[in-house]
């Protein structure tokens, strides 16, 4: 069962994207399932790349040099 | 009925007698038992203890004069009111008068400071001493500064010039932290002075600061013998809060510098201090943001770079599969051909074979019959004579072998 895409965790998406890699190379893929398998990983792969942006965003915003005063301890 | 002289002239002799004797001004030590100030004039008494029992052995009054003691406090860096203490021992350069009237009185023209410093320097050597052995040199260094010492608890005069200094530096610093100094006001000079500031500790609330500082603006050697105290030293030893000292003197260290958790030259250097502190704690902050800042940066770099290798890896691959079944089918269909090609040629060069079997075959027959065969040197079967020419070689076939023959004439038929 395929978990929807947006359901996925960043790492349950990258196992599979592995996993899809690894059966194209061994060539356990029948014939007829080869482009949707190949669709999917692709999908996979633009979800992880998307999620990496927003954390970087965040990443961002949250460490903008900062000259706040020191005040209480 | 006795000779006699009038009193007055028993004082002029006398007077006379001292006046040749003592032309010149000596210097004495003694110990002062009393010091009282009139007018500007110091009236002294001054004395010697018999060091066994303590017993006065010697005794005499002396004074100096407001000129005299303007001039001596000049001419020294700080005044001399520190060492015209009640039981100091001193040196003094006296004048011997006598006067008609008033009668003996010595008149104090100098005092011996190197001496009076050499005692208070022993005295601090004492101290020390005692507080070493006490193991209380130490005690207030083993309390860590804090590292944003915000609450500082300042015990100084109000008008001692050091901390006007101290308090511009803290409250205007230009990093712009916010930092919190309360006065505990003492007198810094004089007899009070350690008493002031061993007051003003205990009212020190040590939940509620982070350190104390100590500081007045400079001052001379003199001065700085108000914070030799032993038991100045003691409170400041055993104080719970680290005590910053700036007592403003350029190279001697007192005894409550020497306690102290550090000690600095002047008041200024104290706030520097703090403020350095407070600066590298500060930019240690900035640094671990930004390493943190970095090190995140870093681990999504990473994850796009395998990310993005993975998309390279996968049409790779797909590129290699397709190309791979595509070389499989044509690999499969060139062997296809060649396979066929092979049947067919192997079934033509059988029937050819066959073919040529059975042309063997039938000639003999007719051979058998008796009828002979012409063919040229070749081989070819001749059918018509007119095919061959005069002079030719010719091979006639009998069933038993074959004669050569040269051809001698050719007659056609009709």
């Amino acid at each position: 069962m395929v978990k929807k895409k947006t359901e996925l965790s960043y790492e349950e998406a990258n196992m599979e994207i592995q996993r899809i890699l690894d059966r194209l190379e061994s060539g356990e893929i029948a014939m007829d399932h080869i482009i949707q398998e190949v669709e999917r990983a692709t999908e996979l792969i633009h979800y992880c790349k998307s999620k990496l942006h927003q954390i970087s965003d965040k990443l961002k915003q949250s460490f903008e040099p900062d000259t706040q005063q020191i005040n209480e301890k | 009925m006795q000779e006699a002289i009038s009193l007055y002239q028993l004082n002029q002799y006398i007077k006379q007698v001292i006046a040749v004797n003592f032309d010149e001004a000596i210097w004495i030590r003694c110990e002062l038992a009393s010091v009282r100030f009139n007018k500007g004039h110091v009236y002294l008494e001054l004395v010697e203890n018999n060091p066994m029992n303590t017993q006065v052995i010697a005794q005499l009054s002396a004074v100096i004069w407001a000129g005299d003691y303007l001039r001596i406090s000049g001419k020294m860096e700080g005044q001399i009111i520190q060492l015209l203490k009640q039981g100091a021992e001193v040196q003094l350069l006296v004048e011997l008068q006598f006067h008609e009237r008033y009668g003996f009185k010595l008149n104090i023209r100098d005092i011996d400071l190197y001496f009076a410093l050499g005692k208070l320097e022993i005295q601090r050597r004492e101290i020390m001493l005692r507080l070493q052995q006490e193991e209380l040199i130490d005690k207030n260094k083993k309390i860590n500064i804090p590292l944003v010492p915000q609450k500082i608890a300042v015990i100084s005069s109000s008008t001692a010039a050091g901390y006007a200094d101290f308090m511009a530096h803290i409250e205007n610093n230009v990093f712009k932290y916010d930092i919190q100094a309360t006065l505990f006001p003492a007198s810094m000079q004089g007899d009070k002075a350690a008493s002031d500031i061993i007051r003003q500790l205990s009212k020190i609330d040590i939940a509620k600061y982070d350190c104390v500082v100590i500081i007045r603006g400079g001052g001379s050697k003199l001065d700085l013998a108000d914070f030799d105290s032993y038991e100045l030293g003691k409170h400041i030893a055993e104080f719970k809060l680290p005590v910053l000292t700036g007592i403003g003197h350029e190279i001697d260290v007192s005894i409550a510098d020497l306690v102290a958790n550090r000690s600095f030259k002047t008041p200024t250097a104290v706030a520097d201090f703090l403020l350095t502190n407070m600066r590298n704690f500060d930019l240690m902050l900035k640094e671990y943001h930004s390493a943190i800042y970095q090190i995140s940066h870093e681990i999504v770099s990473q994850a796009e770079n395998n990310l993005t290798q993975q998309l390279i890896d996968l049409n790779w691959k797909i590129r290699h599969f397709s190309t791979s079944s595509l070389e499989k089918l044509a690999n499969i269909e060139f062997q296809l051909k060649v396979v066929v090609r092979k049947r067919l040629d192997s079934a033509f060069d059988k029937l050819n074979h066959q073919l040529k079997s059975l042309d063997h075959l039938d000639y003999q027959q007719v051979l058998k019959r008796g009828y002979t065969i012409t063919s040229d040197s070749n081989g070819n079967a001749i059918k018509f004579s007119r095919s061959m020419k005069v002079g030719q070689n010719m091979i006639t076939w009998f069933q038993d072998g074959k004669i050569n023959s040269k051809i001698e004439n050719i007659i056609p038929n009709g």
